[in-house]
């Protein structure tokens, strides 16, 4: 087998294959950008099985029952009486 | 009595000669390590014990009609066996991260030149006495450098086949000493603060753009090295069963009991080129010494690729995710991920390295085509 021969063609294979991985996954860089640019991003899912007990939830926290808001006035009256006293 | 002697004469105790012991003891030891020292199990189990019964004298398991003649010339001459492991690899690839930040591509195409640069080194080899390789068995030999058992496998049974079985062994044997090899080459290459650089979040992923990619790769194959098709092709089409979400039992059996039993019958195939006429030379020796050389280089270069990109990159890149670019699917990543820990705690590359790493499958498969393309 010729050496120098095959040195030669190992360097042309060295320089031909390193330019084509880098041209192929070149373009497929190029490639991946214009997808990300030009194909929309997937819609956030929501489900409505979640957002109804969120919705109840927060209707539930400002009605507040009358009794606790009675309950909450005579506290603060009767806190006001012992600090005038 | 002449019952007796013919009865003697058929067993392995009058029948062993020392080269088939040797290897016997090889299939041994590759079991050792695939069970107690958990070395690429999946591979290595298989090999080793068709490296045994493919030297079992009298047996036959090699001559034509016995079953290791038939699993190898049946999956491994033709190549079918590495493909159907390229399809559920596929099908087991995520490119989400790889989509994400593309820049990465060129790390895992940088990884490559430890392929190239292994050509050197085997037809160098040739000056030394016992030593003839052919470019293509140079080539052959080289693909160990991609780190990519199925690329190697079918790369070797396509230039060179008598080869067949030692680089297999070597490709698998580097792949699973990946945490031992890597690490002080990354740590020789980058300096502590490089190592504790941190990377952005990745972007998410639309569905449609995963779906899309697998296309693309395909038809840049088709356009510009249809010789990479068979290994590009069905790697494309298992992704694209995973992504497309409309045939789950169809990814799912790429992804579990098809590539699952062809690893044992692909296992075996290779073990059963381990026989001692095709395996105890001094060739063996240089295929495992340059296969180490490919891998240190491919892991250099993607290292080397990183630091050069992280200067001129407007978001910063953790050198140490390069290394992952020689593939060997997730151990390469997982090994960035750690050497990445060791620097900085609160680091995790494991995601940032799984782009160079699934890009590396790409590159090797490409490398490969290319070699196939000229020297095939």
């Amino acid at each position: 087998m010729d050496i120098t021969g095959s040195l030669v063609t190992a360097f042309m294979l060295l320089g031909l294959g390193m330019a084509f991985v880098y041209m192929f996954l070149g373009l497929l860089f190029i490639c991946i950008n214009l997808m990300a640019k030009y194909i929309p991003a997937d819609k956030p899912v929501i489900s409505a099985k979640r957002k109804a007990p969120v919705a109840t939830q927060a209707a539930n926290q400002t009605q507040v029952s009358p009794q606790v808001i009675a309950a909450i006035t005579s506290a603060v009256q009767q806190y006001r009486k012992a600090r005038t006293v | 009595m002449n019952g007796l002697m013919t009865l003697w004469a058929d067993t392995g105790v009058a029948n062993f000669q020392w080269p088939e012991l040797v290897m016997m003891a090889v299939g041994g030891l590759l079991l050792y390590l695939a069970i107690a020292r958990k070395f690429e199990p999946l591979l290595l189990l298989p090999i080793g014990f068709g490296a045994i019964l493919a030297n079992i004298p009298n047996a036959g398991f090699n001559d034509e009609g016995g079953m290791l003649y038939y699993i190898y010339h049946i999956g491994i001459e033709t190549g079918v066996f590495p493909l159907i492991i390229f399809m559920g690899v596929g099908a087991l690839t995520d490119f989400g991260a790889l989509i994400a930040n593309p820049k990465t591509l060129f790390l895992g195409a940088a990884a490559q030149f430890g392929i190239f640069a292994t050509l050197f080194g085997a037809i160098l080899l040739n000056l030394v006495p016992g030593f003839e390789f052919t470019l293509a068995d140079a080539s052959a030999i080289a693909i160990i450098g991609g780190a990519d058992g199925p690329t190697a496998i079918f790369l070797a049974s396509k230039l060179a086949p008598d080869l067949l079985g030692a680089i297999a062994v070597a490709a698998y044997s580097y792949m699973a000493l990946v945490p031992i090899i890597q690490p002080p080459i990354m740590r020789a290459l980058t300096t502590p603060e490089e190592r504790q650089i941190k990377m952005e979040q990745l972007r998410p992923v639309s569905k449609k753009e995963k779906i899309i990619f697998p296309l693309a790769v395909l038809f840049m194959t088709i356009l510009f090295l249809p010789a990479a098709t068979p290994l590009v092709g069905m790697f494309c089409l298992g992704n694209l069963m995973r992504e497309s979400g409309v045939v789950d039992r169809l990814s799912s059996t790429a992804q579990n009991e098809l590539i699952n039993i062809v690893t044992i019958f692909l296992g075996l195939g290779v073990g059963s080129k381990l026989s001692a006429d095709k395996f105890l030379n001094l060739e063996t020796l240089g295929i495992l010494g340059l296969g180490a050389i490919a891998f240190s280089i491919g892991t250099a270069s993607g290292v080397l690729m990183a630091k050069a990109m992280g200067r001129f990159s407007k978001s910063p890149i953790n050198p140490l995710i390069g290394a992952a670019g020689v593939s060997a699917v997730p151990m390469a990543a997982r090994v960035a991920n750690k050497v990445g820990l060791e620097a900085n705690p609160h680091n995790f590359l494991l995601m940032h390295a799984m782009g160079p790493n699934v890009a590396g499958v790409l590159g090797s498969a490409v490398a490969a085509g290319v070699l196939l393309a000229i020297v095939g």
